[in-house]
């Protein structure tokens, strides 16, 4: 059953979501959707067996983190 | 009340035994400090963060094992020190920017000025190119020293 996060972009960076979706497309197949104003739309299906009951919050997780990387690099400040 | 009673009164956090939610309000605690707080707990649990309204932020923890009695609590509690903390730092950082800066622009314009590296390096030159007023001999200047030892 695919599984679908919605990622607000007043908190999450949209690059980070497609980065982080890249790093994880081996072991699952991960739509995004950036069309919505507010948010972007994340639809994981085909996760891989052995990953299925934790990996939509390890990708939100990892997403979160590369966000939070990218806004204090990009105001110039240490993570 | 216990601890938690107060902090739940607080924060008002739900726990539906396997994550712990709570809403933070951006007027007390800056995006900034969410973040920060949120940085430091990504390695020891799943954080997703969310805008029900504006100005509010929902925080969501979910510990990657199965939390033990309390660990939810615990973990909101842990949460919330880290956010005052976050914005306690914010605020000193703030506070005390004036004098960094001050402590910077002296160390840099106050000192008397000094030879540029070019006069610097002039100067070793001119040093290395005079002769030696003590006429100090040194084996390699001395090929007719006639024996040396002791």
């Amino acid at each position: 059953m695919p599984e679908r996060i919605s990622f607000s972009r007043s908190l999450y960076r949209s690059d980070a979501v497609t980065a982080v979706a890249g790093v994880y497309a081996e072991l699952a197949t991960f739509a995004v959707d950036a069309s919505a104003e507010h948010e972007v739309v994340v639809t994981i299906t085909d996760p891989h067996p052995s990953l299925a009951d934790e990996l939509a919050d390890a990708f939100s997780n990892h997403v979160l983190f590369e966000s939070i990387r990218r806004f204090r690099e990009e105001q110039g400040g240490a993570v | 009340m216990t601890t938690a009673d107060a902090l739940e009164d607080e924060l008002a956090y739900l726990d539906d035994g396997r994550r712990v939610s709570f809403t933070v309000d951006e007027t007390v605690y800056p995006l900034d400090a969410i973040y920060g707080a949120a940085y430091l707990f990504v390695e020891r649990c799943f954080v997703f963060l969310d805008r029900p309204a504006d100005q509010k932020v929902e925080v969501r923890l979910k510990p990657k094992s199965t939390p033990a009695d309390g660990e939810l609590d615990a973990l909101a509690g842990e949460f919330a020190n880290e956010l005052l903390n976050q914005v306690l730092r914010q605020r000193v950082s703030e506070s005390t920017a004036r004098i960094r800066e001050y402590y910077m622009a002296r160390a840099f314009f106050s000192a008397p000025a000094q030879a540029s590296i070019d006069q610097l390096l002039a100067e070793l030159d001119a040093e290395e190119m005079e002769e030696d007023d003590l006429e100090i001999s040194v084996p390699w200047e001395t090929s007719d020293a006639g024996g040396g030892g002791a």
